[in-house]
């Protein structure tokens, strides 16, 4: 899930930056610092959207480089275990199958495929109920619920099912 | 509080999950040296007692000490059980007898046989409180396994290597995957891994056709149902223990201040066994069954004391109080009425739920043999109603017993079939619990043995003996 | 921060961090991620601009499964939902993934079942048909 919230972090800007011009080198450093990470509690920084306030720069000794408090609101990618959400099929092997949502990667093994659908290996292994009618492969959109997440300090990694109800292949993904 | 609740879970969960532990020998059993129900033994032993000395249980249990220790050390990694270790001169352990002594009954403490210099004695007590948090969360657990292997619900594939034995499991699966084949590699010998089979169900393989697939949900299926009513009997004394204090007895050093105080306060009043015991009401409620079976006679009059101790008979004794003794036996058949306020008494049994009543007019009856010059009317209709009553139960009970010992035979062969002949063996021990605890007839208590365990039945019923001679003397 | 075995997003359990912030639908992380690389492509003067990993993955993403395009009727839509006492949460998942009945509605958001919290199946049935109608006239 998507979350727009505030962050706050301490920005060390050199004495160089300063001038009339600080405040906008304070945002493109963290902006550069900050978006793209991930963290176990707040997820993957996607994008700042706004700073909130800047707060009195602290002189640090002996160095001259200035800490800035600075709180700012982002667009984060949170998963969440027991989450639902739409996902693109990656890659597909006998083990199961790979999907992305957003920045986050997640596996659906092959116990947690309903079990009518059987793997076919091929230059395009996929899923297939044994009529045919549906089909999992590579870029093929599921919904699926996560039911794992493993949380490094700069990754995410969630495990998730499609055994369940309304979760598998969707339909139409023309409504979108 | 009431102690009682406790130990029938503490009996209910040894028979259902310790039963078949042989742990501490590592021997194969083979015949003499197979110690196949001395856990159930050892923790039924440790029910009637508080705090003991590890040495005098195994005495009193006629084990060897070391086979004991074995079997203690053993619940303790299974959190049932605390110990305590502690150097002490024969002083210190007489101050340990005499406190025990003064939970069980006005006795002088045992002299002469620890005349033992500097030693490290050990002691052991159930943890009431522990117990049931164990045993809930284990039989959670167990559930929780068996439900979701059945849904494949929310399980985290697990994938081992064949080459070097690493586990992995999904949440590694971004590591494994590789570039080349559609399987997943070993990060160390890049073996080619393969997913775990269920761990409970099958030992088919793992990512077996659809039928095997089937095949093993319905003996999950079959097996979460037999799980369910098979435990059930623990589910109810879970719940009924749920909201009831634990027993407590605190450390060891603790319990033998309060028991000494209570001792000597006991001293203090003639008469005065039970108002100490019901002073420090938490720590002695659970002083040895056939104790309180004695002490009855004299609560007729402080019929408050019934209700500390949950024994029925006891609670009928407050009623004694108030009426005139012949209306007891009214009270008597009012025992169903009566359940009403011993209602764990009566529910605890469950499979045995004939037994209490029967339990506590056979208690009656001894009282009313005291009493007799009073009702001897009365006693005769009585005694017909109860002797009848009892002969449905001797009935019964041989029935139940030969049933165990027909279970028994072939049990420690495939688990799924153990599993249910524990939780038949607990039934039936509900039943034998119930006369072998309360009512210290000795016949009764080999015969429970012999049932239970098949082997050393001898050896067994004779600590048992022992330890039935403990408790007369006790009372003495 | 909950422990990852305490977290359970379908009874809601996602933290108090996350309880209180505001869920966006992938429709409103188009528009607003849209609007952050035109900045970006604006300030490095560059069309062509390579835009970091985790941004560029997020706006493929939420176009791909954005379920309003125009602005407009993601505002509505937003207003439409918070007309029905969702967690912010609940809000954003259906607004993500438009349960097409009552029955998926409460499949994919568990939490809508709670006990006492007034979304009876026809509070659910009229719920999902403004976000039809919504649709509909996009």
């Amino acid at each position: 899930m998507f979350f727009h919230i505030v962050l706050e972090r301490n920005m060390q800007l050199h004495p160089r930056h300063f001038g009339r011009n600080l405040r906008e080198n304070l945002v493109a450093k963290l902006m550069k610092d900050v978006e793209g990470t991930c963290s176990g509690q707040h997820g993957f920084v996607v994008a700042i959207t706004g700073i909130e306030n800047i707060g009195k720069g602290l002189i640090r000794d002996g160095t001259g480089f200035v800490t800035f408090p600075v709180k700012y609101q982002c667009v984060v990618f949170r998963p969440f275990k027991g989450e639902i959400l739409e996902a693109v099929v990656t890659m597909v092997n006998k083990m199961g199958f790979f999907a992305e949502a957003g920045p986050v990667q997640i596996f659906v093994s092959n116990h947690l495929i309903p079990d009518d659908m059987e793997f076919q290996s091929g230059d395009m292994p996929n899923y297939t109920t044994s009529d045919g009618s549906v089909k999992i492969q590579k870029d093929s959109e599921v919904r699926l619920k996560i039911i794992g997440t493993r949380v490094d300090a700069t990754e995410i990694f969630c495990i998730g099912t499609i055994k369940d109800d309304f979760l598998g292949v969707i339909n139409d993904p023309a409504t979108a | 509080m009431s102690i009682e609740p406790f130990n029938k879970l503490v009996k209910l969960v040894g028979r259902a999950f310790y039963d078949d532990i042989t742990k501490g020998d590592n021997q194969p059993k083979t015949g003499r040296s197979d110690n196949r129900g001395i856990a159930v033994v050892v923790l039924d032993a440790l029910s009637r007692r508080q705090w003991v000395r590890e040495e005098d249980l195994a005495k009193d249990l006629k084990l060897h000490s070391k086979q004991l220790r074995r079997t203690l050390r053993f619940f303790e990694e299974e959190k049932l059980v605390t110990r305590d270790h502690r150097r002490e001169t024969a002083k210190g352990a007489k101050m340990h007898n005499a406190a025990v002594a003064a939970t069980i009954d006005g006795l002088p403490a045992k002299e002469g046989e620890e005349k033992v210099k500097m030693h490290t004695h050990s002691y052991c007590c159930l943890d009431y409180a522990q117990i049931s948090d164990v045993v809930r969360y284990r039989v959670q657990r167990m559930k929780k396994k068996l439900k979701d292997e059945l849904e494949d619900k929310n399980t985290v594939q697990e994938y081992v290597c064949p080459n070097c034995g690493k586990r992995y499991n999904a949440l590694d699966a971004l590591q494994l995957v590789s570039m080349e084949d559609e399987y997943f590699h070993c990060e160390s010998c890049n073996g080619e891994l393969v997913a775990e089979s269920d761990k409970l169900a099958s030992q088919e393989v793992g990512d077996g056709d659809d039928n095997a697939r089937r095949r093993r949900r319905e003996k999950l299926k079959d097996l979460l149902q037999k799980m369910e009513a098979q435990l059930k009997p623990i589910y109810d004394q879970l719940n009924r223990v749920k909201d009831l204090p634990a027993p407590e007895f605190g450390g060891l050093q603790a319990w033998e201040a309060r028991a000494s105080a209570a001792k000597r306060a006991e001293n203090g009043e003639s008469n005065g066994m039970d108002p100490s015991k019901s002073s420090h009401g938490l720590g002695y409620g659970g002083t040895p069954m056939p104790f309180l079976g004695d002490t009855k006679v004299e609560v007729d009059f402080s019929g408050v004391e019934g209700k500390g101790k949950d024994i029925k008979s006891e609670a009928d004794g407050a009623g004694l109080k108030v009426l005139p003794p012949w209306m007891i036996k009214q009270g008597m058949n009012l025992t169903k009425e009566q359940r009403g306020e011993v209602k764990q008494e009566a529910k605890m049994d469950g499979s045995g739920s004939l037994a209490a009543p029967e339990y506590s007019e056979d208690k009656k009856f001894n009282t009313e043999n005291n009493d007799k010059n009073l009702q001897d009317e009365y006693l005769k209709a009585y005694y017909a109603a109860l002797i009848k009553r009892q002969e449905e139960e001797e009935a019964k009970k041989a029935l139940e017993s030969s049933e165990t010992r027909v279970s028994d035979g072939p049990s420690g062969m495939s688990p799924s079939r153990q599993v249910g002949m524990k939780s038949k063996r607990d039934e039936d021990e509900g039943d034998d619990n119930v006369d072998w605890e309360e009512a210290p007839i000795t016949g009764n208590e080999e015969n429970f043995k012999v049932n239970d365990l098949n082997v050393e039945a001898d050896a067994t019923a004779e600590a048992e003996a022992e330890d039935e001679d403990d408790i007369d003397w006790e009372e003495g | 921060m909950l422990r990852a075995d305490e977290e359970d997003a379908s009874e809601l359990k996602i933290g108090d961090d996350f309880l209180k912030a505001k869920c966006l639908m992938n429709s409103e992380v188009a528009i607003l991620l849209e609007h952050r690389c035109d900045q970006m492509k604006h300030m490095s003067g560059d069309s062509t601009t390579q835009l970091p990993q985790v941004l560029e993955k997020s706006l493929q993403y939420v176009k791909r499964f954005s379920r309003f395009t125009n602005q407009g009727s993601v505002k509505q839509v937003r207003e439409v939902l918070s007309r029905y006492q969702l967690a912010e949460f609940e809000l954003a998942v259906i607004g993500n993934l438009c349960p097409e009945n009552v029955e998926e509605a409460k499949s994919v958001v568990p939490s809508l079942k709670t006990k006492g919290r007034g979304h009876d199946d026809e509070a659910i049935e009229r719920l999902l048909n403004d976000l039809l109608m919504i649709k509909k006239f996009e």
